[in-house]
């Protein structure tokens, strides 16, 4: 019997800004994945949570994997699980600290799916001690209607299995993975909170600590400028030792979606409001210098203040993210603030952690600072971001494709580290190219 | 032991996972094994239950029921009930569908289901149980469209009827859920004028009125009005509406 499983479906990019209506299915049987939809470009979908369109395209069908969301296999000894693509980080991470288990690579938001992490190489509070979430996956179930179902590790065909890894859905549908647990260390965490000055003072306390803390990044007052430029805070976080009583919360049950992150039909930062919350966040994290977090709240932030995403209303926002290497680091910062001074970008805030990645896909890689800018949307920005790229090109700083929606190709092969080979490798993997995203064809892939 | 037949997905899945979630094992039952299988180790992992899968095709012609009936043979006093969610649509299914066509949709719809009720109650028990059925607001009156979808449903909503009666002095309690638009992948692709119900949500009701004599009820209730009114609209404006 013929079922009908595909319609016409509104997609938006989580920054806001894209918008298309495009075909969708949601499979939830292992037969659906198997449809024959002969040559059709598609591409896998998780929680719909990239900033960038990763997950949709135009004329591309979408196959939306959160029916897949099961508990496949648990091997105990080996603090081995293997679970669905479709999973969210939430359900995983509720489950496993019911066995007393964590998994050390955990983006801010819990409805994000493995899939998703596995497709963008997703990084956590301390990339530098932890490194990506793909390191911490021993295997995949990857489907392509070329080549079946195949089995992916670092033994079993590696070249496709580090071709999958921040290989952002082209190689196929990732149905399954397998990810190694640790031991849960405590259900809290002490954080405590350092002022800075500057972007600079950050990276020198950054430097000091990432390899001795359990996370740590930096968050800093993007509305400043001049002497103040930079000026914010360090939050450095440690596991508890015990289990604290009462540190047990749960996120808000309505979780954020890119559609209701645009519910506002306008947006409500501008320069004074950004100002006017950012020396109130401030204030409130000087007061409090140090804090016992609940280790859901220290690992998924977003869950609990969704307001600020919120806030950027319909027009959204936009979010660069850029690995700069050690070694031009300052000066690339001095550049930044000049830039800055001059173009006068509506930066709401800026964030730096220490980063250290090591696929071979178009994920970052190597080692060095991750520098975060989010701003809202005015005439300014289009030229500070044009200039920012070529200050990019320029200190060969890598940007994360997930975080930012407009990344041309050119400015992606020039800094991508393994751009033409990742190209390349695909290629001969799938020569009919037949997972493809907006990101993909923007970026040349 | 509560066996559901259907269990691969959508409202079958759901109730396998609030079933689970209350302490009950299992018996999965679908014709989508690897599927099946992948539910039942989901389940065991997350809520610590003895849940098993078996393949069962209802669409064929002389369904083997051995297996299912084998299993509920063994369970004994263990055996609480049988839910039915199974059920399929094509979207062929007009005035134009094939004739082979009409005899698989009646056996998934209505008549392997009810074979397999047959069956079961067969089996010597003496406990009580439950049997349910679930049917669809498709069946309320005939249409143009899912037109033999349809008239199965409506013939399994009456054998359940049927066998509520029949069973009336007997440790059995039968109920039947006819279903409005459900947010499962039978009605994904079309466009429903309603906001369709959770399966997780008619899952848990299930659970709550498990043991209750409640005959036939409609999920989201609202559907019993609708249908009331569906039934009342005169032949001369109903054969006008598209639905």
């Amino acid at each position: 019997m013929s079922e009908k499983l595909i319609k016409e479906s509104t997609f938006i990019s989580f920054d806001g800004a894209l918008k298309l209506h495009t075909s969708h299915q949601r499979p939830d049987r292992y037969r659906h994945l198997e449809m024959d939809i002969a040559s059709r470009p598609r591409i896998a979908r998780g929680g719909g949570y990239s900033f960038a369109a990763a997950s949709f395209g135009e004329k591309i069908l979408v196959q939306e994997m959160t029916g897949f969301d099961r508990f496949l296999d648990f091997d105990l000894a080996r603090k081995t699980v293997n679970v669905e693509a479709g999973m969210s980080l939430g359900k995983l991470m509720a489950w496993a600290m019911q066995q007393d288990l964590y998994f050390p690579v955990l983006p801010g938001y819990p409805a994000i799916t493995i899939g998703g992490c596995v497709a963008a190489d997703a990084h956590g509070k301390n990339p530098w001690k932890d490194g990506t979430f793909s390191d911490w996956v021993t295997a995949i179930n990857l489907f392509h209607p070329e080549h079946g179902y195949m089995r992916l590790s670092r033994d079993t065909n590696p070249e496709v299995f580090a071709l999958t890894c921040g290989g952002f859905g082209m190689t196929g549908i990732i149905v399954d993975v397998t990810l190694q647990l640790v031991e849960l260390p405590s259900n809290a965490f002490e954080v405590k909170k350092l002022p800075v000055t500057s972007l600079t003072e950050a990276m020198q306390i950054l430097a000091e600590y990432s390899g001795r803390s359990d996370f740590i990044y930096s968050w800093h007052d993007g509305t400043r400028r001049g002497k103040d430029f930079g000026a914010g805070m360090i939050f450095l976080g440690n596991w508890l030792k015990g289990n604290p009583a009462g540190m047990h919360v749960h996120p808000e049950k309505n979780t954020m979606t890119a559609r209701s992150r645009a519910a506002m039909p306008v947006t409500l930062w501008n320069g004074w409001t950004a100002a006017a919350a950012n020396r109130i966040f401030m204030a409130m994290n000087k007061s409090n210098p140090v804090e016992m977090m609940d280790v859901d709240k220290a690992t998924f932030p977003f869950a609990y203040n969704t307001l600020y995403h919120r806030f950027y209303g319909r027009k959204g926002f936009a979010e660069i993210q850029v690995l700069v290497g050690l070694q031009v680091a300052d000066t690339f910062v001095q550049k930044l603030q000049e830039l800055v001074e001059q173009y006068d970008p509506p930066l709401v805030l800026s964030s730096l952690k220490m980063f250290r990645g090591k696929q071979t896909s178009l994920s970052m890689t190597g080692e060095g600072y991750l520098i975060a800018l989010n701003f809202y949307r005015n005439s300014r920005l289009v030229a500070f971001l044009e200039r920012f790229d070529q200050l990019a090109i320029e200190t060969g700083a890598q940007p994360n494709l997930s975080k930012d929606s407009r990344i041309p190709a050119a400015v992606a092969s020039q800094t991508l580290i393994n751009y033409a080979g990742f190209k390349s490798r695909l290629l001969q993997f799938d020569p009919v190219r037949r997972y493809q995203s907006e990101l993909s064809n923007r970026i040349g892939v | 032991m509560y066996v559901i037949v259907g269990a691969s997905s959508g409202v079958g899945r759901a109730l396998a996972e609030v079933f689970a979630a209350n302490g009950c094992d299992l018996l999965l039952v679908s014709r989508a094994e690897r599927d099946t299988s992948a539910v039942a180790a989901d389940l065991m992992l997350r809520f610590g239950v003895s849940v098993k899968a078996v393949k069962l095709d209802l669409e064929h012609p002389q369904p083997d029921f051995s297996e299912v009936l084998a299993e509920v043979r063994n369970a004994g006093e263990r055996f609480q009930g049988l839910l039915v969610p199974a059920g399929t649509v094509s979207n062929t299914d007009t005035l134009d569908i094939d004739t082979s066509e009409i005899d698989g949709l009646f056996r998934v719809n209505c008549l392997s289901i009810c074979s397999l009720v047959n069956e079961i109650l067969k089996v010597p028990i003496a406990h009580a149980i439950t049997i349910v059925g679930f049917g669809s607001i498709a069946s309320i009156r005939g249409r143009g469209s899912n037109m033999v979808y349809a008239s199965a449903k409506m013939a399994v909503r009456f054998y359940f009827e049927s066998l509520r009666h029949a069973c009336a002095a007997k440790k059995v309690v039968v109920q039947f859920y006819v279903l409005g638009y459900m947010d499962t992948n039978m009605a994904f692709a079309y466009n429903v004028p309603l906001p369709m119900g959770v399966p997780g949500e008619l899952a848990q009701r299930v659970y709550r009125d498990i043991h209750k004599d409640i005959g036939v009820s409609f999920f989201p209730r609202y559907w019993r009005i609708i249908a009331m009114i569906i039934k009342l609209i005169p032949w001369p404006i109903y054969k006008h509406l598209k639905f």
